[in-house]
């Protein structure tokens, strides 16, 4: 059944409907230009060299042959960025994208090669000779967080508040937070359940590799054009490698095939504009999905020991979490992020959480949707489970008892302003789904898991341009990876009394649009959307003045509401933007609101989700029988883009949970490379998801928009987990919970089960 | 040796010969030679179903077919589907139904559907997500994707084109 | 009453004290750089943990919050009376 959403309840005229996106049809006819499209005049055509070993110093590189090879243009290396004494910092800025001293991961870049074609390219890159001296390489974050573990990084001490660890080490950050005394809380709480929980890294999946193309000009002036969630961000990374100043860059956002947080760090821009500097012609350069896979930035694998202590009624008493987050072999603090995320939902006056970021030969950890969250929250969710398990309590009570509301504070300190727990809790209570039996034929069960991710603030910023016929375009530089283009123009209608259709959005490139930070974060509706709500009230605050001039009245008797002017005087009749737009260049020429906003954060976003699954149990598969996913969104904006978010990041949450990791080798190399035996969810692996859109306007967003993009990840994990361990007896405290895990977990419990004899 | 040749096929009705070199696969014909650049590139291994194509009526991943292979083919890619500014229904049910969010793997869903439809114009859900489960989506869920191609095919069982 | 919540790592140089107190000048606003140095003078030490002398601002992936909101001005962000001071990891997203 399709939801209603604010314009339903006459809330709003154009918010809550359901306009086809202005960037629709140029999709759907193959015309858009993603980055990999991009065919410029005498390109040519770059890839990498890259380490086949998981940790080697690097003793020599010789190009000579590559660079003789006919069609061969450039090869450079790390040695082609500007030469001299640089900070740690900057270092491992440069490492990141091509190895400088040591080849830290396998895939790790060492050269670039820029030839006629992609072929020649690829048979140069083979043709560099690179003397490597082979180390002890440590993938796992549990054997890297010993002590005697072999060092990714040879500089690296723990940074930490409790004074700077001077023994080097592979932990980058230890963060620790602590409230009250949870010793003396677990020993008063009546029932105490400690357990440990281990997740696999993940990668995004985004069915687009990276992509850059770049053409550094003779005299200075540097294009790039990619596919990034961040091109603000991919030219300040270019200006901070380079040591050029900002203007000298131009970064065009192209058509961008996914993301989830993989797309923020630049990957391949650097390379492009070095080949390009020395060859003076555009160089374009696509990943392989291989290279994507152990290249790029997948998502911690996390080792987490979780344990709560409550009362007999439910109420949590004391809470302590142990997380250790895989970093890669750069530093990176996810595990302080997630240190925030792991108990968030709940009350608990007695805390301790302490985690750990942790260096690995992989490549280094990138963000994916509500990023640390997944991983920190699964073990939480599963020992919530349990209590409600052993205390006879539904599982949404449990939550209900505990649930965070405005005015409680968070874990890690802070006070939660306005949010919508206990109303996304209440809604999955009254939902059809949870209303109805659970399935109740063998190995049937039902699950259920909740959700927390922050809604990042940072800066947006927007204009907004009053046509000549009343009609307007709004301009932002957020990438629009998902629809929000055609939430903008829908935020600027309403703003000024327009449709949907007369409002056209563009996504500007980094010379046309003020600084604008990334689309991600959950909060490119909510804060790019205030900037585009701001631009429309400057552009309203211009025409007011020009109404005032048409009428002959002070500018302070004139109004805009119900999407007119309107004078307090007497004698005029209301006059619309559209009606306004043909005498703006009479009374003072072009209209052009604009803004840059840097708000607060909306604050936090809930989810809420249930699940009834059938385990095979010969098999071990997990069929999902159907699930629907609650969560507050604020305001819906765009009620299918909405939806989508959801059921998108529930279907990859399902992956997660179910098939996705990635398998590493004896060497540690990763084994399944490609979509075939990386197992994401395929349409026949899902069926219907139903989604439920609970609307606790967030504070201080114009129209209480929250983001939505993110928390849908989080809970399929747990619910999930919680239904399996219905279905089959058993808790599979390691992810993922795929069929070998899952037939295993049965038969092990079938002995368990067993009268001794029988076993004899 | 030349390490070009000629490839003559008919793409999207229109006859074109197309200047290839040897180690192209149809996917990169379509998109540096004929300019075609709605097929998407998402693994090269044929797992991903962004590079889908039809060719002689068979639907095919286009990243696994060499160039030379398409001589003398029938060959329908996404940008074959409209009519003139006339939108396939598919195309139309997408838009309506939000079926996309990133869009990149739109184009191999329109494609396959197509192919669907053409052989089957009432299919059930399960054989939608079967015939489909060669296209992957990281963006919708599919949730969406089920929905239009089904609105689609209602629609094109009343109105045949 | 200005409060600052001090991380639970530096909790060492407070005797245990999960918060500590300022008593601030009716209707004045202190910078939370000067702050910190009221601070360092009761509870020795907290300076040099809190601030990286390379750069004489906090120590990497540490971020002034006032209540749950990242300061922007960071260390010369002003605080009032009634505001409470926290020190965090900056949020990050991915979707």
């Amino acid at each position: 059944m399709e939801q209603q959403g604010s314009s339903g309840k006459g809330k709003y005229k154009v918010i809550g409907t359901r306009p086809i996106r202005h960037d629709g049809e140029d999709k759907v006819t193959g015309r858009a230009q993603y980055g990999a499209d991009i065919m410029l005049q005498d390109q040519l055509y770059g890839h990498l060299l890259r380490s086949p070993h998981s940790n080697a110093k690097i003793l020599k590189i010789d190009t000579s042959k590559a660079e003789a090879m006919p069609g061969v243009r450039a090869v450079v290396t790390s040695q082609d960025f500007p030469q001299g004494e640089i900070s740690a910092g900057k270092k491992y800025a440069r490492d990141r994208i091509l190895a400088s001293d040591k080849a830290l991961f396998k895939g790790h870049p060492i050269a670039a090669v820029a030839a006629e074609d992609r072929w020649t390219a690829e048979e140069a890159a083979k043709a560099i000779e690179v003397s490597y001296e082979v180390l002890p390489a440590v993938m796992d974050v549990m054997e890297a967080i010993k002590e005697d573990a072999p060092l990714v990084q040879e500089g690296n001490t723990t940074s930490t508040l409790g004074g700077q660890d001077a023994k080097p080490s592979n932990i980058v950050n230890h963060t620790q937070h602590k409230r009250g005394d949870v010793d003396d809380g677990f020993a008063k709480a009546e029932l105490v359940i400690e357990r440990e929980f281990d997740t696999k890294a993940v990668h995004q999946g985004y069915i687009e590799p990276q992509n850059a193309t770049a053409l550094a000009r003779s005299d200075g002036q540097i294009t790039v054009w990619c596919s990034s969630q961040a091109p603000f961000w991919v030219r300040a990374e270019l200006s901070a490698l380079l040591e050029l100043p900002l203007s000298r860059f131009k970064v065009v956002p192209m058509e961008i095939g996914g993301g989830f947080g993989g797309k923020i760090n630049s990957y391949l821009e650097a390379p492009a504009v070095l080949l390009s500097k020395k060859t003076g012609q555009p160089v374009k350069l696509v990943m392989s999905r291989a290279d994507v896979f152990e290249a790029t930035g997948q998502a911690s694998a996390v080792h987490s020991k979780i344990k709560i202590g409550v009362n007999k009624d439910g109420a949590i008493v004391a809470g302590q979490a142990w997380l250790a987050y895989e970093s890669g072999a750069l530093p990176s603090n996810w595990g302080m992020q997630g240190s925030m995320c792991v108990f968030a939902p709940y009350k608990m006056e007695h805390v301790l959480i302490d985690a750990y970021d942790v260096l690995t030969n992989t490549s280094k950890v990138a963000a994916y949707r509500a990023p640390s969250s997944p991983q920190a929250m699964f073990g939480t969710e599963s020992v919530m489970d349990e209590i409600a398990q052993e205390l006879g309590m539904d599982p949404i009570e449990l939550r209900l008892k505990n649930a965070v509301q405005e005015g409680d504070l968070r874990a890690d300190g802070p006070k939660f302003p306005r949010i919508g727990f206990k109303e996304t809790l209440e809604a999955i209570k009254n939902s059809d789904h949870y209303k109805s039996p659970p399935p109740s034929a063998p190995n049937q069960a039902r699950g259920l898991a909740a959700g927390f991710w922050f809604n990042a603030g940072m800066q947006s910023s927007a204009t907004v341009g009053i046509n000549m016929d009343g009609t307007a375009s709004v301009v932002t530089g957020s990438v629009d990876i998902g629809g929000s283009r055609a939430s903008m123009s829908i935020m600027a209608a309403e703003a000024l009394g327009l449709t949907a259709e007369e409002v056209r959005p563009s996504v500007a490139d980094t010379d046309s649009i003020g600084h604008t930070d990334v689309t991600g974060g959950s909060r490119t509706t909510a804060v790019t959307g205030t900037a585009v709500y701001e631009a429309a009230q400057d552009a309203i605050g211009q025409m007011k003045k020009r109404v005032a001039k048409l009428w002959d009245i002070s500018e302070e008797q004139v109004v805009f509401e119900d999407g007119a002017f309107k004078s307090t005087a007497n004698g005029h009749d209301p006059m619309t933007v559209k009606e306004l737009g043909p005498k703006l260049g009479m009374t003072g020429g072009p209209v052009l609101g604009s803004a840059t906003v840097a708000p607060k954060s909306v604050g936090a976003g809930f989810g809420v989700h249930v699940v009834d699954i059938e385990v095979d149990p010969e098999t071990g598969k997990v069929a999902i029988l159907r699930y629907t996913a609650a969560q507050d969104v604020g305001t819906a904006i765009h009620l299918s883009y909405v939806e989508g978010q959801m059921q998108g990041g529930v279907v990859q949450g399902i992956g997660w949970a179910l098939n996705e990791e990635y398998i590493r080798g004896e060497d540690g190399a990763m084994q399944n490379t490609g979509f075939l035996d990386y197992r994401v969810p395929t349409m026949l692996d899902v069926p219907n998801i139903e989604t439920i859109i609970v609307e606790v306007p967030a504070p201080g967003q114009p129209y209480g928009v929250r983001g939505v993009g993110e928390v849908p990840i989080i809970p399929p994990l747990g619910a999930l987990h919680n239904a399996i361990y219905k279905a089959i007896g058993v808790r599979l405290r390691a992810l993922p919970m795929s069929p070998p895990s899952v037939v295993k977990a049965i038969h092990e419990a079938r002995k368990i089960a067993e009268p001794a004899a029988a076993r004899t | 040796m030349s390490k070009k040749r000629m490839v003559n096929a008919t793409i999207n009705g229109r006859e074109q010969t197309l200047l290839c070199d040897n180690r192209m696969s149809l996917l990169d014909a379509l998109r540096d030679a004929a300019g075609l650049t709605g097929t998407k590139e998402g693994c090269l291994t044929g797992d991903c179903g962004a590079c889908s194509v039809v060719m002689n009526g068979k639907l095919v991943d286009s990243c696994l077919v060499m160039a030379a292979e398409a001589e003398g083919a029938a060959i329908t890619t996404v940008e074959g589907l409209a009519i003139g500014s006339d939108l396939h229904a598919l195309q139309q049910a997408f838009l309506a139904e939000a079926a996309l969010q990133c869009g990149v793997c739109t184009p191999g869903f329109l494609v396959a559907s197509k192919a669907l439809l053409d052989r089957n114009p009432d299919p059930t859900e399960h054989e939608i997500r079967y015939w489909l489960a060669g296209n992957l989506c990281r963006c919708t869920g599919y949730q969406k994707i089920l929905e239009a191609v089904q609105s689609a095919a209602a629609q094109l069982r009343d109105n045949p084109r | 009453m200005t409060t600052v919540h001090i991380p639970a790592l530096l909790r060492d140089l407070t005797g245990g004290a999960e918060q500590l107190d300022v008593e601030l000048p009716a209707g004045e606003t202190v910078s939370v750089r000067e702050l910190l140095r009221t601070l360092e003078q009761r509870h020795p030490g907290l300076w040099a943990r809190l601030i990286d002398p390379a750069t004489d601002d906090l120590v990497p992936h540490l971020a002034v919050f006032i209540e749950g909101e990242p300061a922007g001005m960071g260390l010369l962000a002003k605080v009032g009376p009634e505001d409470n001071l926290f020190f965090l990891a900056p949020i990050v997203g991915g979707a």
